[in-house]
């Protein structure tokens, strides 16, 4: 009985002891749930509350704000081609594109460019808008948007990375870091402007953060952690970070999406202040318990701020551990093959000289019928892609054992002449079925030109040179002809070579002839001579190119016609409120816009089903609607006021309809 | 003495948050026309109207200026999306018995929005001008020849009945 007591003792501490130690150690290993989970209530609860804030026609707040909150839907695991007031109307989604008339400016474009993506919706045809066209045409001055501006910098970068350009070979994302770089400030911050005036803020630090690691650059890099550092040095006692002498929830959002970009925690120790308060913290404290905006994030304690809608947005990305760009599409693959020049140079003209790109090919041997195919990028592939793109034809043989061309565009050999190829003016030691571009040897890849000519056996193609292919009129410029030397390996310069221009030159001892022209002209400028083979062709444009057009050119030109009449009101619809017998609203100014080519004579007409509330309290200014007599100028807007008077005697109550038409004509002065 | 009673009117709309969004626009071209047309014939044009706002808009078309009968506009009634432009043909047929004249007309393109509320409307009037031209005198001589021929047979009808009617 004893030894069964103490067996159960024995098993019962043993039990205690494995249990007790892991109820103690719980406490200190309770961590804050950064990043939060869409499941969890503080995301559920944000997004409740723009749920509750969304209308019949799919807008959450506003047009800016909606689309702040497209992306944060997305970042939260939900489709917001699903987020509708009812099942029957427009998405949040649907409601973008409907007002993408809306976005005019670089930061607006990046923003579409972004809520787009994030939507699975295509950028580039977006509401009918191609966004990534609109923002890269605000590419100027080496730089996004704005020049004083770094802002539309930053989310421009972010957007194109977001449409799926690639920054490695997108010339306006790699002009956009520079500029970004170029203007951080000594602090390591980054500011909304540039200049000396500019002063760093969080918000922009962060930006730039996300938009230079969105580009590639190293989070060890100096730039973004002198940027880490900066936001660092703003933090509070509360966690959060300073914005004009105090924290707020945009604030805190933007930094920890800067930070968590970079690749770190917001809520590890590095980030708690004094008192052991991060960021996240900080947060957390804006969001509303209760009420109407339950769910929400406040700006600050007690203040809605500007966009509620937009600040739980970025809440909502910020606690998920998210950072902008929310979505990025996959660049397009680039085409398989090998993209070369190809030229092909008859006996007495040029057949063919663009590029073709080049992967696999089927070649027949004309003489055998036997098709090959050639699994790589070859020579001759090239010239099969170049007859199929130009519409000439060529033939080949294989009866010695291999691919070689017998005809081009109906040339045959005959004699000693032949058809040859050079790959970038170098002889190649096989075949063209053989030569694989950008990897035989040699020439050494990468390779540009494919030539394929008409010659003997020792014809040698030239080259020509210019040193100047765009002059001024009167303005001198060389052209240089050489040929390389096989057996030698070197290029030598080629004396008494015809140079065709707008006349015949021929060049000197030193393979050079100088031309000048007179005339704005375009003349492509190349090189013959006995024993070689026709040289490249050099497009050099005199002055403002060709100034006359000679006959069978076409000039194409294109104008924009403005309708004769066209005009723009806005609003479209008034609201005068709550309004009793005696009253006179509140005035509303309505705007009228002159979009047509014509000067506008403007007057009205007004209606109702109300017992003549508006057909006889209406006024426009101090006259009445019936004696208004306005115009509007081409390319001007004009603002009328517009009041409500509610006769005393008026007897009908609730909702009262009217119409009022604003009606535009010629104006005969 | 009777209390007056307060009468609150709630006349609600949405608002007025002057957007481009909640603006109408409306384009015409051509900004005035002319038809030249004889009695009993038609001439049609086609006026151009194009929604220049940011979201889709109902149009109407209509004639003021009397003798709205004469003229047959296709269609009357449409929408166009924002952006777009449509073409509407206004045939103008003024009867066989019009005098001829120079009539002046207003081509009346108003678009407004769907909502109720005061509503506000944006029209163009297209100043329209019709001349009605002097019945062709070659039409008016082909058909008196037709009469005449009429007239021609009917009597010769006339004389054979008569004449068998006489002598049997």
């Amino acid at each position: 009985m004893a030894k069964i007591f103490i067996s159960r003792l024995v098993t019962l501490l043993l039990i205690s002891a494995l249990i007790v130690p892991c109820l103690l150690i719980t406490p200190v290993m309770a961590v804050e749930p950064y990043p939060y989970d869409p499941g969890d209530s503080v995301i559920s609860d944000a997004l409740n509350y723009l749920r509750s804030q969304q209308d019949s026609d799919g807008k959450i707040e506003s047009f800016s704000a909606s689309a702040w909150v497209v992306m944060a839907i997305a970042a939260a695991g939900e489709d917001p081609n699903d987020w509708k007031d009812d099942p029957a109307d427009p998405s949040i989604v649907d409601y973008l594109a409907a007002n993408a008339a809306s976005a005019t400016a670089a930061n607006a474009y990046s923003k579409m460019i972004m809520a787009a993506v994030a939507a699975g919706e295509d950028p580039t045809d977006f509401g009918g808008r191609d966004f990534v066209a609109l923002l890269e045409a605000e590419h100027n001055n080496n730089q996004i948007g704005d020049d004083t501006q770094l802002n539309d910098d930053f989310w421009g970068v972010m957007a194109l990375i977001a449409a799926g350009q690639d920054p490695a070979t997108s010339t306006v994302i790699q002009n956009g870091v520079a500029f970004i770089l170029a203007n951080q400030s000594e602090d390591g911050g980054w500011s909304w402007g540039v200049g000396p005036e500019a002063t760093s803020d969080v918000d922009d630090t962060a930006a730039a953060i996300m938009a230079l690691i969105a580009a590639g650059q190293s989070p060890s890099s100096t730039a973004i952690g002198d940027g880490l550092d900066y936001i660092k040095g703003t933090q509070q006692e509360n966690g959060g970070f300073d914005s004009w002498g105090s924290t707020n929830a945009d604030t805190n959002s933007r930094g920890i999406c800067g930070i968590t970009a970079a690749g770190e925690n917001p809520t590890d120790e590095d980030w708690e202040s004094g008192q052991g308060n991060d960021p996240v913290d900080d947060l957390l404290t804006f969001q509303q318990e209760g009420g109407d905006d339950d769910g929400a994030f406040y700006w600050q304690d007690g203040t809605p701020g500007m966009s509620a809608a937009g600040t739980a947005a970025a809440a909502i990305i910020a606690l998920l551990g998210g950072y902008f760009p929310i979505a990025v599409l996959e660049p397009e693959p680039p085409e398989p093959g090998v993209t070369v020049d190809v030229r092909v140079e008859g006996e007495d003209e040029n057949i063919w000289n663009d590029s073709v790109t080049v992967d696999q090919s089927w070649i027949t041997a004309d003489n055998s019928d036997i098709e090959y195919h050639l699994e790589d990028p070859t020579a001759l592939g090239a010239l099969d892609e170049a007859a199929s793109e130009g519409d000439f034809d060529y033939e080949t043989t294989d009866e010695w054992g291999s691919l070689f061309v017998t005809s081009i565009g109906g040339e045959e050999g005959e004699g000693m002449a032949g058809w040859m190829y050079r790959v970038d003016y170098i002889s190649p030691s096989v075949g063209a079925a053989d030569f694989i571009l950008d990897e035989t040897s040699p020439p050494d890849p990468p390779h540009s030109e494919v030539l394929f000519y008409y010659g003997e056996w020792d014809d040698i193609p030239l080259k020509i040179e210019v040193d100047n292919a765009a002059p001024d009129a009167g303005d001198s410029f060389t052209v240089t002809v050489s040929e390389y030397d096989d057996a030698m390996a070197e290029w030598y310069l080629v004396e008494d070579a015809t140079v065709y221009a707008d006349t015949d030159y021929t060049t000197d001892e030193n393979g050079e002839a100088d031309i000048t022209i007179y005339n704005n002209d375009t003349i492509d400028v190349y090189a013959e001579k006995d024993g070689h083979i026709r040289s490249n062709p050099v497009t050099v444009v005199v002055g403002e190119g060709s100034s006359q057009q000679s006959e069978g050119q076409t000039v194409s030109m294109t104008v924009d016609i403005l309708p004769a009449i066209s005009f723009s009101v806005s609003p479209d619809y008034i609201n005068f409120g709550l309004l009793g017998p005696r009253d006179v609203s509140q005035p509303v100014t309505i705007t009228l816009t002159n979009e047509g080519a014509w000067r506008l004579a403007i007057t009205t007409d007004v209606s109702d089903d109300a017992d003549n509330l508006y057909v006889d309290g209406l006024k426009l200014g101090n006259m009445k609607w019936n004696d208004f007599d306005g115009t509007v100028s081409r390319d001007d807007s004009e603002e009328y006021v517009v009041t409500l008077t509610v006769p005393e005697t008026y007897t009908l109550t609730g909702n009262q309809n009217g119409t009022i038409i604003f009606w535009a004509s010629e104006s005969p002065y | 003495m009777a209390k007056a009673s307060v009468v609150l009117l709630p006349i609600i709309g949405l608002a007025l948050a002057a957007s481009s969004a909640l603006a109408l626009s409306v384009g015409v071209a051509p900004g005035r026309m002319d038809f030249t047309v004889r009695p009993g014939g038609t001439e049609a044009q086609t006026l151009n109207i194009i929604n220049q706002s940011d979201q889709a808009s109902h149009f109407q078309v209509y004639v003021e200026g009397g003798n709205e009968g004469w003229f047959e506009i296709t269609p009357a009634e449409f929408t166009l999306n924002a952006g777009e432009a449509r073409g509407v043909e206004i045939a103008v047929a003024p009867s066989l018995f019009t005098a001829a004249g120079d009539r002046d007309f207003d081509m009346c393109i108003v678009c407004l929005p769907p909502e109720a509320e005061l509503r506000i409307g944006a029209g163009v009037k297209v100043p329209t001008h019709v001349q009605v031209t002097e019945f062709p005198i070659m039409a008016l001589g082909w058909w008196i020849a037709i009469a005449a021929a009429l007239l021609v047979l009917i009597i010769v009808i006339i004389v054979r009945l008569i004449a068998r009617a006489r002598y049997g």
